[in-house]
């Protein structure tokens, strides 16, 4: 495979190390080294503590990795203003009510809009065209912490895109959304990468989604990437995906066992999978 | 007869400031042994059926309640919250809301200190809890400094130490590693087979439900819509469709391949069923 050239890569890490600080020195990230296209949808999954939110926080540029070299753009990220890196790369956090301390819904949106400097006629315009494409627009006068799980969840997202980042980070989007909700924000994902072009990265438990909307996997164990590659690749490769306690959606662990090919990672191709060896 | 653990009897329930009912009608029982699993869509009122259960409505939080809620006979209003948590151990869904110890050892410790334990047996119950839940290398961590499933292993950790009679989980492995949610549900089922712990656990995990628990309780805007085995469950389709709830990823190719004309006289419903059925079917 040749490798595209560097302004065509969202992401280029090299031996990225991170040690969170004395007194704990927990080494979170041993040596990561990954490269991830422009316009790519990914997911970094793995082992709980196998530092996929460490490397979240690396790549937004909120941590400086201790070792190695990270590049997002072209750019450390970490050496940039907030602001200059708000446009750049936008990261939700794994739990939204660490990142939501407004007062009201519309303005927990419109903050990183007026610290970006927007005039008041954009702010206006860009929060109400957010808050409705994740329906939030009724509840803009709500204190956030009035919202439920799932709201303040699309909320977080709806803060960090609004300043329309070119890479966009969400840590677990997923949590505590029933099947619908989850749907909903991975579906959100997709047209922002699909029509706009942005960068996303994921990071998830749930791989039945990383099997319908992820373009590419990151396997992260024990603060080092295990493996990546394409969906069907990597969930094609169980036993590896077990040393980092992951395990393919069940159709996927089917086709492995029934020996189909190519193997199929969603619920429709097992079906049109099986249905061919029946007629065969 | 021995009281049941659990009995809810035409249970309604309405938060203060809501326009209606929360819970409309609720009846089951638990009997010890048994795992029950509760499915619903996000709002449909799980939290606050298990809030109920360990009696922190109405004893902490407010709500006007109808109906009859027993824990062993007794009504959980007549009871107080301590009594009833010397029972009935509740793991919030966010964890981060659970945990308040610095150190992980001591907010595994403290609720066995505080039952006036001997140390020995406090030593004995803390050492098979870390292994259980594979976090012996986090007891001397900060509990704050914790990866979100870390924090979500110690928050069921510090519950289980304790061992109480009925545990009361909310979503408890949604920030867990695949194997790791798999291992734990699979896990508490032997709780209630080999030690007769009563079991209800919230969760979306439906594939893992169904493999583990006995029964499966379908909320639907605070009904019980639905409450069967693991088989019966998986194939009210309509019933499920209806509440917004997906079955396993097994039933759901089950009724596309029959849709498809293929003939499973039982349509399978696990991997394992899945597997056996289509060897038999397919050339190879
Ligand atoms: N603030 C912190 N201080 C010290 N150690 C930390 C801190 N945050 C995380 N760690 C440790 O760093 C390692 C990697 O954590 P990280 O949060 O990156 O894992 P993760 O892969 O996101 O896990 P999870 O799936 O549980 O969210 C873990 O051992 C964790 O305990
Ligand atoms: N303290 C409260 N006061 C008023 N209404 C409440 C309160 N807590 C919950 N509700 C409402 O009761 C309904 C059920 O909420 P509950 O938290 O039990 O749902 P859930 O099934 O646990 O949802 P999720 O899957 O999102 O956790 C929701 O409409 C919610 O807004
Ligand atoms: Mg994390
Ligand atoms: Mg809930």
């Amino acid at each position: 495979m040749t490798s595209p050239p560097p302004a065509e890569l969202a992401v280029v890490a090299e031996g990225v190390e991170f040690e969170y600080p004395a007194p704990r020195r927990v080494l979170a990230l041993k040596g990561v080294t990954l490269r991830i296209p422009k316009g790519q949808f990914a997911a970094i999954v793995g082992q709980n503590g196998s530092g996929k939110t460490s490397l979240a926080r690396c790549i937004s540029g909120y941590l400086r990795p201790t070792r190695g070299s990270l590049r997002v753009a072209g750019t450390e990220v970490w050496r940039l203003r907030p602001a200059q890196r708000a446009t750049r790369v936008g990261y939700v956090f794994q739990n939204p009510d660490h990142q939501l301390f407004r007062e009201r819904v519309w303005d927990d949106v419109a903050f990183g809009l007026q610290n970006l400097g927007a005039s008041p006629d954009q702010i206006q315009e860009s929060v109400e065209q957010v808050l409705r494409r994740l329906e939030l627009w009724d509840k803009r006068e709500v204190h956030p912490f009035q919202l439920s799980r799932g709201d303040r969840q699309r909320l977080a997202i709806a803060a960090i895109i609004v300043m329309r980042p070119q890479l966009l980070i969400v840590d677990e989007p997923t949590t505590g959304q029933d099947m619908a909700r989850s749907r909903e924000i991975m579906d959100l994902l997709a047209r922002l990468n699909r029509d706009e072009g942005m960068t996303i990265l994921t990071i998830t438990h749930v791989m039945e989604l990383v099997a319908e909307y992820a373009r590419w996997v990151i396997v992260m164990h024990d603060g080092r990437v295990l493996l990546d590659g394409p969906p069907r690749q990597v969930f094609s490769r169980a036993e590896e995906l077990r040393i980092s306690a992951i395990s393919p959606p069940p159709v996927a662990r089917l086709g492995l066992s029934l020996g189909l090919h190519p193997l199929p990672i969603t619920v429709p191709e097992a079906r049109d999978a099986i249905l061919r060896r029946l007629s065969a | 007869m021995a009281d049941p653990v659990i009995a809810l009897e035409r249970v309604t329930l309405r938060y203060p400031t809501a326009p209606s009912p929360t819970l409309r009608d609720i009846s089951f029982r638990v009997e010890p042994g048994e795992f029950v699993g509760i499915v619903g869509s996000t709002g449909s009122g799980k939290s606050t059926l298990l809030y109920l259960l360990a009696g922190v409505i109405p004893h902490y939080l407010g709500a006007e309640i109808g109906g009859d809620v027993r824990i062993y006979g007794r009504r959980t209003q007549e009871l107080s919250l301590a009594r009833i948590s010397e029972r009935v151990g509740l793991v919030l869904q966010d964890p981060e809301a659970q945990l308040f110890n610095l150190l992980v050892r001591d907010e595994l410790a403290w609720g066995l200190e505080n039952r006036g334990l001997p140390r020995a047996e406090i030593a004995s119950r803390l050492a098979s809890t870390l292994g259980f839940f594979r976090i012996e290398k986090l007891q001397d961590r900060i509990t704050y400094d914790l990866s979100g499933g870390e924090k979500q292993r110690v928050a069921l950790a510090a519950v289980h130490a304790i061992a109480p009679a009925v545990y009361l989980f909310d979503h408890p492995t949604s920030q867990l590693d695949p194997i790791g949610a798999a291992e734990v549900i699979g896990a508490v089922r032997r709780l209630a087979e080999q030690q007769q712990h009563a079991i209800i656990m919230v969760e979306d995990k439906v594939d893992e439900l169904v493999e583990h628990a006995d029964r499966l309780i379908l909320l639907n805007e605070g009904r019980i819509v639905l409450d069967a085995g693991p088989r019966e469950f998986c194939l009210r389709k309509d019933l499920l469709d209806a509440a917004g709830v997906r079955p396993t990823q097994m039933a759901e190719l089950s009724s596309r391949l029959v849709e498809a004309g293929v003939k499973l006289d039982v349509p399978p419903i696990t991997l394992e069923e899945m597997t056996v059925a289509l060897r038999a079917l397919l050339p190879s």
